[in-house]
């Protein structure tokens, strides 16, 4: 197979597991994104695909050949490292020629490819520069130019962005997935950034302790979380603990603190089920005291305990259901501004947000 | 910070005596002693025997006070004097050749360890040897390299050889006794700066297609070119300044500068005025060296530069 296969991927350091059983599939141009906390292991990973490290057990093939006993050079894969890691004795054109250079390509061909790298970074009129005479993001196109001149079969970022301002980074992000796309290399991204995964990538592993917790498509990971772990990194999330209690007639009733809400059926049916119900703040809205539940529409009460401005939006933490707290968010200039300390009538629909089968995180 | 709040700090600066104006002048403060020291012992005795190199020669160890360059011309123009002047620069070249050869991988061997208490360790071997006195460790090549020793006894037994090699009392085995001496002083200086290059470069290097080696010469060795230099003169100036491992180790075969001054200033002859100049010839050698160490670093200054 095209692509990127890597299955029962194991690393371990003085007995510290890294990595542990790793699977990951990506279809040839396929761009995925290794998402996590810091020491998830994501960034191992990587750095076993590049080869920099070698796996107790598994196996990495790129296009169909096993990369195995393959030392880095030999891999045909392009790294965007997370400090760029430019030469700084070589000018922008050098840096950019270097894998040219080591693939003895002829230089007329070598001239022609770096130019047409530098077009497509917008590079141009900088090729003499030194790294040290360039601005951030210009570093971080030369780190992106040297990757793709050679055409690798694989394409490795490093946490690329975290080093470049907010705005800028937006701006690459786009940046980097038109050239993916436009370039059509497989790509892995490593990211501990949520919203670069979920923006960038066509399939995000999200990875904890060494393992991979789920994998899927951005939006599959936002609105069905596997697990209580992607609930709460993926997103702000409300995580209401819940008992079922009855299921009939396609509707599932469950037991929240002293509150019985409802579930779309099709989530979940035995009674007795323990678990916990993940609420996005988007499922819900702030409705007036005479709006009453029903069986399509969960409404609760509660007190407003922090609020907190975040500029397009204002967040807020309402207690009073269950020992759980509902986050949910208002546009932030237009409409009510909510005071801590008031009460407020929470409601959403009942097949909105998504069950995981596991009492609250501990 | 508000206006108000820096006009605060810029009056209290004042109140505490102008700390900040007198800021400049604190690094001069500070190494005062030094310099005070520098000039007393170092400077001034240089001084003096830059004069005593003008003066004349009395036979039996006096001095004629004057201004000749009699010493200058009898060392030039001397083949004698010439050859141990060859000599002593080609013991220095190969020693910090043969150094800078052994350096480098041990330097990038403990640059690049990941266990750092396994590190340590080995650095600290590395300096137990300048904790001895360079007497100690001569005597120690002494025994090491006589006919019986064990170098020839190891040689022998491994039938490299058949006769024992002439070590001892060989310049050969003088460059081996002093490269084995000063080679702590290069890796010492080497390892800091090989550290300083961040490894990340030599995996970009060869996610791009270099190989291990291929990487350390594209990449690493250029970036430490300057710790290169820095540890091949601090080597070469400590090779052709050395007394005595030449002395013990070298015996009567090799005559280096420092044994030669030694002879001729303070042995059998006593003549300071030539003695003076000898010094000052190597000295001047040892400063265009430098100088050209750093012309050649002038040129790596362009992208060392920011915009």
């Amino acid at each position: 197979m095209n692509g990127l296969e890597v299955s029962g991927l194991s690393k371990s350091f003085d007995g510290a597991t890294a990595v542990h059983d790793l699977h990951l599939t990506a279809p040839a141009g396929a761009f995925v994104a290794l998402l996590g906390p810091s020491g998830c292991g994501k960034t191992t990973t990587l750095r076993l695909i590049a080869g920099f490290e070698r796996p107790d057990a598994g196996e990495i093939r790129i296009n169909g050949r096993d990369v195995r006993g393959l030392p880095p050079h030999r891999r045909d894969i392009g790294i965007v490292f997370q400090s760029y890691a430019l030469f700084p004795h070589k000018t922008v054109f050098e840096n950019i020629a270097y894998g040219l250079v080591r693939r003895k390509v002829a230089k007329p061909q070598l001239q022609t490819q770096v130019r047409d790298a530098i077009e497509l970074v917008r590079l141009n009129g900088l090729e003499q520069r030194y790294p040290r005479q360039l601005s951030g993001g210009q570093q971080q196109r030369v780190a992106l130019a040297r990757a793709i001149v050679i055409r690798p079969s694989l394409l490795l970022f490093d946490e690329p962005l975290s080093n470049l301002d907010a705005k800028l980074r937006l701006n690459m992000r786009g940046e980097l997935r038109r050239l993916q796309r436009h370039l059509g290399i497989t790509t892995v991204l490593v990211t501990h950034d949520q919203e670069e995964a979920l923006s960038m990538a066509d399939q995000v592993v999200v990875m904890n302790r060494g393992e991979v917790e789920q994998t899927g498509a951005p939006h599959e990971i936002y609105t069905t979380p596997a697990n209580l772990f992607v609930a709460g990194f993926i997103g702000e999330a409300s995580l209401l603990p819940i008992t079922v209690v009855s299921a009939a007639d396609g509707v599932v009733r469950a037991q929240c603190g002293s509150t019985v809400l409802h579930l779309a059926g099709s989530q979940v049916s035995a009674p007795g089920t323990r678990g916990t119900l993940v609420l996005r703040s988007e499922d819900m809205r702030l409705v007036d005291a005479d709006e009453p539940a029903t069986d399509a529409v969960n409404v609760v009460e509660g007190l407003v305990r922090e609020s907190t401005y975040l500029g397009a939006m204002r967040q807020y933490r309402v207690t009073g259901v269950s020992d759980a707290d509902v986050i949910f968010r208002l546009p932030g200039n237009r409409g009510a501004i909510l005071r801590e300390g008031q009460r407020v009538r929470i409601a959403w629909p009942a097949d909105a947000g998504s069950f995981c089968p596991e009492g609250p995180s501990t | 910070m508000s206006a108000s709040a820096a006009e605060l700090t810029i009056r209290r600066g004042a109140r505490d005596g102008d700390a900040l104006r007198r800021r400049p002048f604190e690094p001069w403060l500070l190494m005062s002693p030094t310099l005070a020291l520098l000039l007393v012992f170092l400077i001034g005795p240089l001084l003096i025997l830059l004069v005593y190199s003008f003066y004349r020669y009395v036979p039996g160890g006096a001095m004629e006070e004057t201004f000749v360059l009699d010493n200058y011309r009898k060392f030039l123009t001397d083949p004698f004097n010439l050859g141990v002047l060859w000599n002593t620069l080609k013991l220095g070249a190969i020693v910090t050749a043969v150094d800078v050869a052994l350096g480098l991988p041990v330097a990038y061997s403990l640059a690049r360890m990941r266990n750092r208490s396994v590190r340590a360790v080995l650095y600290a071997l590395l300096l137990v040897p300048l904790m001895s006195s360079v007497v100690v460790r001569s005597y120690g090549w002494m025994v090491l390299l006589a006919p019986q020793g064990p170098v020839n006894e190891a040689l022998l037994a491994l039938r490299i050889i058949e006769q024992p090699l002439a070590l001892l009392f060989t310049p050969a085995g003088t460059a081996i006794a002093l490269s084995a001496v000063l080679l702590p002083f290069m890796v010492i200086i080497l390892t800091p700066v090989i550290q300083s290059v961040e490894e990340d470069l030599e995996l970009a290097a060869q996610s791009l297609g270099a190989g291990n080696f291929r990487a350390f010469l594209d990449v690493v060795l250029p970036l430490v070119r300057p710790g290169l230099g820095a540890g091949s003169i601090v080597v070469f100036v400590l090779a052709i300044g050395s007394f005595a491992t030449p002395a013990l180790v070298g015996g009567t075969s090799v005559l280096v500068m420092p044994l030669y001054i030694y002879q001729q200033a303070l042995g059998q002859v006593i003549n300071w005025p030539f003695g003076s100049a000898m010094s000052f010839v190597l000295l001047v050698i040892v400063l265009l060296l430098v100088a050209l160490q750093a012309k050649l670093l002038e040129r790596n200054r362009r992208w060392r530069e920011d915009a």
